[in-house]
């Protein structure tokens, strides 16, 4: 029962993306052919299903910002139970240096923002609602410059102003945003360094299975946006994830990487239209190699 | 004296940067004479052609085949995945040399830096929420009106819509941000 219900809401969180709109329409309109009346009575459901996938739709858009706040901590200290922080000041202040130069790009810079690079060979990068920004050490690594660095940090960043954990936090929960809320209550509401465990488990879930795919494409979009306000090289997420390509997918460190994005190669195609406007620009951003590999490369 | 020679061999990897790659075109895709999309169109490459990168401006590597020289779209190129055998003997310095003559290559580190692993399915299934390093991430933070110090100055740039096919084209994007 708990499975079905739990398919159910899957099923309806599935729906709020555009498609699916589109999908009842021509769905609906189908059985309709069929009806007799103007007032058949599937199509009266269809209007209150549409407005339904709305509500949900404007609900996670609108949702209290402090919660989206409290709920980013949890997840935040989550993905920190399972790695530290790289012990390395001057790295992590760079780390938050340039990215709050990123995020100063967005409607969203008076967020709590925080970067830091986790001391995990893994190569991954993650990021938590209102603002909490992960970057493993093996993913830094692999980086060759600033530009680099921003456009992963700027794709993170695009998950958090769109909200798309809190989207797939909520279908996760089997009541929904309404059950994520109650669960961040109860955290705040408990005492200090009290998680509540549902909320770590459903946190994990999250990071485990990753965000929806398209939610993935439209970061990869917005990221390359955000990174080029800034003054970074668009192509930048190019080189990444042609590196990443580039990589054995096999390899240990992209386990978890590859179970939760689409594969890089499927990326860099979907970007290529996206890209097209920056094509023919003269001037050339700089890569800021120079200030990257100071942070970065003496730890080789 | 480990870091002096890590800090030689970094800035003899970073000079060779620009070294050939191997590639090859990830879908049929026009070769240009220049890196403009209204240059002159030299031939068409198939997919799967393979390549040699030779250097990269913009959204552009300009490469070369068998025959022909020329500039192709960065998102058509893939570079030629490396082989498990060589990354998994890689940890000598012999070896690590070798890899600098064909361009840095840093990802061969991944798979042979000593594991702190920590975000493995499993370990993030175990993992216990540590609310002190949450804490601890605040002394890092750098503040909303921070100067920047990049140097690099912001533009304006819209988002796009959809696939990014509707995006506004009208404007260059570099020559957006006079002041």
């Amino acid at each position: 029962m708990k499975y079905l219900l739990r398919l159910a809401q899957l099923f309806f969180i599935i729906s709020i993306s555009s498609i699916a709109l589109n999908t009842y329409a021509i769905g609906f309109g189908g059985f309709s052919l069929g009806g007799d009346t103007e007032e058949d009575s599937n199509n009266f459901d269809i209007s209150e299903v549409i407005d339904g996938v709305k509500d949900i739709s404007r609900t996670i858009t609108g949702i209290d910002e402090a919660a989206e706040i409290e709920i980013g901590r949890d997840a935040a200290a989550v993905l920190l139970g399972a790695s530290k922080p790289v012990n390395d000041p001057e790295l992590q202040r760079y780390i938050n240096k340039v990215g709050r130069w990123v995020v100063n790009q967005t409607n969203r810079s008076h967020l709590p923002w925080r970067f830091a690079v986790l001391s995990s060979t893994h190569l991954n990068a993650f990021a938590t609602p209102g603002g909490n920004i992960f970057i493993t050490d093996g993913l830094l690594r692999t980086l060759n410059s600033e530009a680099e660095l921003a456009a992963v940090l700027a794709h993170e960043v695009a998950h958090v102003i769109k909200k798309h954990h809190i989207k797939a936090m909520s279908s996760i929960n089997t009541s929904g945003l309404s059950g994520v809320l109650k669960l961040a209550g109860q955290t705040r509401g408990g005492q200090d360094n009290f998680i509540a465990k549902e909320m770590v488990g459903q946190v994990k879930d999250m990071y485990l299975r990753g965000l929806d795919k398209d939610d993935e494409f439209e970061a990869d979009r917005m990221g390359v946006v955000i990174a080029s306000r800034a003054g970074y090289d668009p192509f930048a997420l190019v080189t990444v994830l042609q590196t990443l390509d580039s990589i054995n997918p096999e390899s240990s460190g992209l386990e978890l990487l590859y179970k939760t994005h689409p594969p890089a190669g499927d990326r860099l195609d979907r970007l290529d239209p996206a890209l097209e406007q920056f094509d023919d620009s003269v001037e050339e951003p700089p890569l800021l190699e120079q200030r990257f590999n100071k942070y970065v490369a003496r730890r080789l | 004296m480990k870091n002096l020679f890590s800090l030689i061999l970094f800035c003899t990897t970073s000079l060779l940067f620009a070294a050939d790659k191997a590639a090859t075109i990830s879908r049929d895709t026009d070769l240009f004479s220049k890196p403009f999309k209204d240059a002159e169109i030299i031939t068409e490459l198939s997919a799967k052609s393979a390549i040699t990168i030779l250097k990269r401006k913009g959204g552009w590597y300009e490469i070369k085949t068998n025959e022909e020289q020329g500039w192709v779209r960065l998102t058509h190129v893939r570079l030629v995945r490396k082989n498990k055998d060589k990354q998994d003997n890689n940890s000598s310095v012999g070896e690590a040399l070798s890899s600098l003559a064909t361009g840095r290559d840093k990802s061969n580190q991944v798979t042979t830096a000593t594991a702190v692993k920590g975000l493995s399915e499993e370990e993030l299934s175990n993992a216990e929420p540590d609310i002190d390093a949450l804490n601890a991430l605040d002394n890092f933070a750098i503040d909303e009106n921070t100067n920047n110090e990049s140097g690099l100055a912001s533009r304006n740039i819209d988002y796009l819509e959809g696939d990014g096919t509707t995006a506004k084209t009208e404007q260059t994007p570099y020559s957006e941000d006079e002041e």
